[in-house]
């Protein structure tokens, strides 16, 4: 391949593209939707994030101070968490808008995590949400259609095409030389944004950006770089196929249409009718089955304790339980609590395992649909992805566990068998209890969680660089 | 020449294309795949709902069991009387925002407010990709046919040469354009009816008002976007102008324009109002426990005087006193309950008046509104939860304070919830006129501009 060719094409087609009006045109109305869904993206992640902590901050002022109080009171008292969302969020928002905010974490249960986005919303959120990420997946590729439906075609129209060939131009330079400066047209294009938009990030933030949200954003630099560069390969390939500009352009809308708006919506719903999960009832029923069968914990007496009480006694060696250097009631508590939270995650973790199954159809679909692959690398590098939302259940109920155990041990240790409903433990223990830090899905984590998608996107890097080098119509 | 050779004329040179009719197989293909998606998602939640009778049976056999020969109060602090949302008939042609409200929620005799807005057990990243169901396929796919089949009618001929020859025919060619466009609309019509026949037949739609109102709704949101198009049209540009205008007109209608205004409406409309709810109803239940019996009493009795005369001892742990606290965290949270129906009611009246001018959104929430998958069916939904638990308390309430023993009470016989709402309605509304206006207007733009231009 002679590079001089390759460049010459490229400067000859930086002329021509800024000619075109409509592309112009499209250009701006692109750049100023970005700013406005950075603005928006922003706005909302900040008005939410201002929220959960005011709240959040509430629900732990109560927790501290209050009254004495008898441990198990505390343990139905409980705690709430708000979910926060993921610092990258206003670029990606992913599943947040779908994935509850608050969960409420007492003893013997875990409720579900209530007041998603989605359910006040009057139907609107189904159109999808404005965020920089849906117009860099959704309508950059259809401006590098634009952009790249006349690459041959155009030259074939206007006669040019035999003569370039002529010239000792092979087609492999005309293909990478039109591929190429479309790219750059695009990077050209993008990046002033970018370095805007990372410019605002670093104000609005305060100039607290971790290190972490910076390798990310390298990373979805590289991802959106990647998809740019499928993007504009095919628009050329399908340029270089057909005889006339029409035809190419009707096919790439219609691939757009197919693999962009149909597609995702077909797929994923597919998986979630093959892969059934059982609903919140039947989940809690199971659960409910299992329990009952390891006895009742507001009831130390229950007969299912018995091997247990057989046990301790056993071990202290003393005959009743009134003569145990602890509190009994306390202790069944703890050990049920164990019983009933071991039980819980296997069936959660049941009903997980289900819905990654489900998400597994969207991507083993990525490798026949490069937006797919890309639409779930960028959420998962932004970790709003569902394996982030998996990540903040899990430690809820480990923090739940946690606290209650921590309250439990208290009520064994300092809460006398005798007259034990009336006791009090003194109000300064409540400012002894950790606090909820939520930990997000390492970046390596989400990439390991993502590699189908990691492979998929360099799958399609690799035909489409296949194709430019070896494809040679035979139409001149 | 005569109407009905024109007519036959345009038809068979329409029909004749090959890529019209594999464009017509791929929107048939779509409405088959849709009626299997939306068919199975409301089939679920049929089953789900069907399910529920025999659930509750189990549920109180178990608990009956576990907790034999406790006292009716402390056996119902365990027991759960299951609800369930059953959907409507229509309910697979829209799926809404069915898939992401809850449908089955359980409530034990203690705060509502804790326990009324728990979720279904749901995988958030299918809700996000959104459902496939006919209601798409005419919100979104149908626009697309639309366009297909209009944007070159007059550049075709412009570009093909062939327009000089019709332009000195003795018919005007504007009276020819119109009648190319109404003989489409009436094909793409006809094929939109007779698939959404085929459709509501294999979902087992009820074949009611909301049928015909749904193909009204169709035939007008088809209307305003075949206006759209000869608007663009009139302006007389090339076939890949029209094209690319309409395709951008398609985008920022259905994807730009909502995403834009559901993210304002999040950061304009936040529902903390929920997060405050779940935080009151607790505080005002759990600090009771440190206040004197009879203050919690004396509120409680407000509501229920019935039970005034039934002692609470200060010093000594009763279940009427423990119920008396849970409902006060009711009342605590009434204020932050009220002011969350409020946001959510702006919400839904923000949307609306938008919609106004989106004919996207207004098709997809009318359609929403006839399946009864729709926001407000859900609120009507918790509002039966709520009437139902108000029932439950009155039933268990005098048992409770006469210390009733569980084996007093035939728990066999409690109260049961069923809901279902079917639209069939007040269906006819402002948003359609909204709507009918819209197309009208495109549709006479286009006229006009067409005289102007003497095209």
């Amino acid at each position: 391949m002679n590079f001089t060719n390759v460049k010459k094409i490229i400067s000859h087609e930086w002329k021509n593209i800024f000619r075109n009006r409509i592309v112009s045109a499209t250009v701006g109305i692109l750049a100023f939707a970005l700013f406005t869904a950075l603005f928006v993206g922003w706005q909302n992640y900040q008005t939410y994030e201002v929220e959960r902590e005011k709240y959040q901050q509430s629900v732990a002022d109560k927790w501290v101070n209050q009254p004495d109080r008898h441990p198990h009171r505390v343990a139905h008292y409980g705690y709430i968490i708000f979910r926060p969302k993921s610092a990258l969020s206003f670029f990606d928002s992913g599943v947040e808008s779908f994935a509850g905010n608050s969960i409420f974490l007492e003893a013997h249960k875990q409720n579900s995590t209530n007041f998603s986005e989605a359910r006040h919303s009057s139907g609107l959120l189904r159109f999808g949400e404005l965020t920089p990420a849906m117009i860099l997946q959704l309508l950059v590729p259809l401006l590098i259609f634009f952009l790249g439906f006349t690459a041959i075609t155009g030259e074939r129209e206007n006669g040019t095409l035999p003569l370039l060939l002529s010239q000792n131009v092979s087609w492999r330079e005309i293909l990478f030389g039109k591929t190429l400066s479309i790219i750059t047209i695009i990077f050209s294009l993008l990046l002033p944004i970018a370095v805007v938009g990372l410019l605002f990030w670093f104000v609005l933030s305060n100039g607290q950006i971790s290190f972490d949200s910076f390798t990310r954003i390298l990373f979805l630099f590289l991802v959106y770089g990647l998809f740019f560069a499928i993007c504009a390969g095919v628009s050329v390939l399908v340029s270089a196929f057909y005889k006339s500009s029409r035809s190419s352009l009707l096919t790439l809308i219609v691939i757009w249409i197919l693999f962009f708006i149909i597609m995702p919506r077909a797929v994923q719903n597919l998986g979630a009718i093959i892969y059934e999960t059982p609903s919140q009832s039947e989940f809690e029923k199971n659960i409910e089955k299992d329990i009952s069968k390891e006895g009742d914990s507001h009831n130390a007496n229950d007969p299912k304790f018995a091997e247990i009480r057989k046990e301790t006694l056993k071990k202290y060696n003393v005959s009743d339980v009134k003569d145990l250097p602890f509190n009994y009631r306390g202790y069944i508590s703890l050990v049920a609590e164990e019983i009933s939270s071991k039980i819980f995650s296997k069936h959660y973790g049941e009903v997980l395992e289900q819905f990654r199954l489900q998400n597994r159809f969207a991507e083993f679909a990525g490798i026949i649909n490069p937006y797919l692959a890309v639409r779930q690398l960028s959420m998962a590098t932004a970790g709003s992805d569902f394996a982030s939302y998996e990540n903040f259940q899990w430690q809820a109920e480990e923090y739940r566990f946690e606290i209650i155990q921590k309250l439990n041990k208290l009520y064994v240790e300092e809460i006398k068998a005798e007259n034990d409903r009336d006791q009090k433990l003194d109000s300064k223990i409540w400012s002894e209890f950790p606090t909820f830090e939520n930990k997000p899905v390492s970046f390596g984590e989400s990439i390991k969680n993502q590699i189908l998608s990691v492979i998929a996107s360099l799958v399609w890097l690799g035909l489409v660089f296949a194709g430019l080098w070896f494809y040679e119509p035979e139409n001149v | 020449m005569n109407l009905k050779t024109f007519t036959r004329l345009e038809l068979k040179n329409f029909l004749n294309g090959r890529s019209v009719l594999v464009v017509f197989l791929c929107i048939g293909l779509a409405v088959a795949y849709a009626v299997y998606q939306g068919g199975s998602l409301a089939e679920k939640q049929s089953e789900i709902a069907a399910q529920t009778p025999q659930m509750q049976v189990d549920h109180t056999d178990r608990m009956l069991e576990v907790h034999a020969g406790k006292e009716l109060a402390d056996f119902l602090y365990y027991h759960k009387f299951y609800t369930a949302h059953e959907p409507s008939d229509w309910a697979g042609f829209s799926v809404g925002q069915s898939d992401v409200n809850a449908n089955n929620i359980k409530v034990t005799l203690l705060t509502l407010e804790g326990q009324i807005y728990n979720s279904e057990l749901s995988n958030p990243t299918n809700q996000l990709f959104g459902n496939f169901d006919l209601s798409f396929v005419i919100v979104f796919l149908f626009p697309l046919l639309i366009i297909a089949f209009t944007h070159n009618l007059i550049s075709a001929e412009q570009e093909s040469g062939t327009w000089s020859l019709l332009r000195s025919q003795p018919t005007s060619v504007r009276k020819i354009f119109w009648f190319r466009i109404g003989l489409r609309f009436l094909i793409v019509s006809l094929t939109a009816i007779v698939l959404i026949t085929l459709g509501c037949a294999f979902l087992g739609t009820a074949f009611d008002g909301r049928f015909l109102y749904a193909i009204l709704l169709t035939l007008v949101y088809f209307a305003f976007w075949f206006g759209v198009s000869a608007f663009v049209i009139s302006f007389g540009k090339g076939t890949t102008f029209n094209a690319l205008s309409l395709l951008g007109v398609w985008i920022f209608l259905v994807i730009l324009a909502p995403a834009l205004l559901s993210s304002v409406v999040a950061t304009t409309f936040p529902v903390s109002e929920s997060l405050e709810t779940t935080i009151t109803q607790r505080e005002g239940y759990h600090e009771k426990w440190d206040k004197p019996k009879a203050a919690t009493m004396e509120r409680f009795y407000k509501k229920y005087p019935q039970f005034k005369d039934i002692p609470i001892p200060e010093d000594k742990f009763t279940w009427g006193w423990y119920y008396a606290m849970q409902e006060t965290g009711d009342f605590e949270s009434a204020d932050a309950t009220e002011r969350y129906a409020e946001k959510l009611k702006q919400r839904q009246n923000f949307t609306e008046k938008v919609a106004w001018v989106l004919p996207t959104v207004n098709t997809q929430l009318q359609f929403n509104e006839i399946a009864s998958t729709n926001l407000e069916s859900h609120l009507e939904y918790l509002e039966s939860v709520r009437e139902f638990h108000s029932k439950i308390r009155q039933t268990y309430y005098p048992h409770i304070f006469k210390n009733a023993k569980l084996t007093d009470v035939d728990m066999k016989k409690a109260p049961q919830h069923s809901f279902k709402n079917e639209n069939e309605s007040n269906l006819l509304n402002g948003q359609l006129l909204a709507l009918t206006i819209l197309s009208f207007v495109f549709i006479s733009l286009g006229f006009v501009r067409m005289n102007r231009k003497n095209i």
